[in-house]
């Protein structure tokens, strides 16, 4: 369900301080809501049914908020592709994701050099027209052993965007 | 209706939540994950700890949520270990926090999901936001 960005895993993403992640876009459809809906048991008709969106206020449905968070964790395991493992997600809930948007998951691995074997990533996940979905975001990594050794700051790495 | 003040402190205890195995195939394909990761993916915990709890919370009358303006606002897990397949967990939740901020009434619930020796392996903070309702029809002739 991938579709842009450099697909997670397929090279080793550095996780150096200050690397800058590859953007991952996940396609949100009303088929992915339902999908959520069912594997989650979050039935809410905001979610599914047009007219019940509508009523609440909405522009019609919506994503579940947990699918969104849900994406963006599953591209932070892709990056991290084995070599550690999520202990901390934190995020705000601040945009709509409609069926038919393209959520865009970005990261960047926080400046400090690991503290006990663990890094900071410092998340965001933007729809493809610029909503920005889930804001204040960061995921606490622990490295796994020979990870957190090696995870030392590489100098070429990272900081393109600044 | 607004938010019950003297609701802080109020415990919920969800039922026993296991980790099967399909459940956690089946959550994992729905967030995109690729399963390479062995066993149940971090967000999981959405169905075990928060959804048992947040039923409760919601089926609450007198903590005096509007479901209809609630929006989920901020959400934090701490994963202390995975879950292993096949495991049961406890899922419970305290109402930590009720405040106003401007026109917002804010609710937070600290929620932890323990296994069966009683230690924790998953806690969360869930921020839920109660937007404002429509403004009061205007007083006739005011």
């Amino acid at each position: 369900m991938t579709i842009e960005g450099a697909r997670p895993g397929a090279a080793a993403v550095s996780l150096a301080p200050g690397s800058l992640l590859p953007q991952v876009g996940h396609p949100v459809t009303q088929q992915t809501i339902a999908a959520y809906a069912r594997a989650s048991g979050d039935h809410n008709p905001i979610h599914l049914d047009e007219d019940a969106a509508r009523a609440a206020g909405l522009p019609g449905t919506i994503a579940h908020g947990m699918l969104s968070l849900g994406l963006l964790t599953s591209t932070v395991e892709g990056w991290v592709a084995g070599r550690g493992r999520i202990a901390r997600i934190h995020c705000r809930f601040a945009g709509m994701v409609r069926p038919g948007d393209i959520l865009l998951c970005r990261g960047r691995v926080g400046a400090a050099p690991p503290d006990r074997g663990r890094i900071v990533l410092e998340l965001e996940a933007v729809t493809g027209a610029g909503v920005r979905a889930l804001t204040h975001a960061s995921a606490t990594v622990e490295l796994a052993g020979d990870a957190a050794g090696a995870n030392q700051p590489d100098p070429g790495s990272g900081r393109d965007g600044d | 209706m607004a938010l019950n003040p003297a609701c802080v402190g109020r415990h919920y205890v969800g039922a026993l939540q296991v980790v099967g195995a399909e459940r956690a195939r089946r959550f994992a394909e729905a967030i995109g994950s690729d399963g390479r990761a062995p066993g149940a993916v971090p967000t999981l915990a959405a169905t075990y700890l928060l959804a048992p709890v947040v039923d409760l919370l919601f089926g609450d009358d007198e903590v005096g949520l509007d479901l209809a303006r609630l929006v989920h606002a901020e959400q934090t897990f701490e994963f202390l270990r995975p879950p292993r397949l096949g495991e049961s967990l406890l899922p419970e939740g305290t109402i930590a926090r009720v405040e106003t901020r401007r026109h917002l009434e804010v609710l937070q619930v600290d929620l932890c999901a323990r296994d069966r020796s009683g230690s924790a392996i998953t806690r969360a903070t869930t921020v839920f936001v109660i937007r404002p309702g429509a403004p009061p029809p205007p007083e006739p002739g005011g």
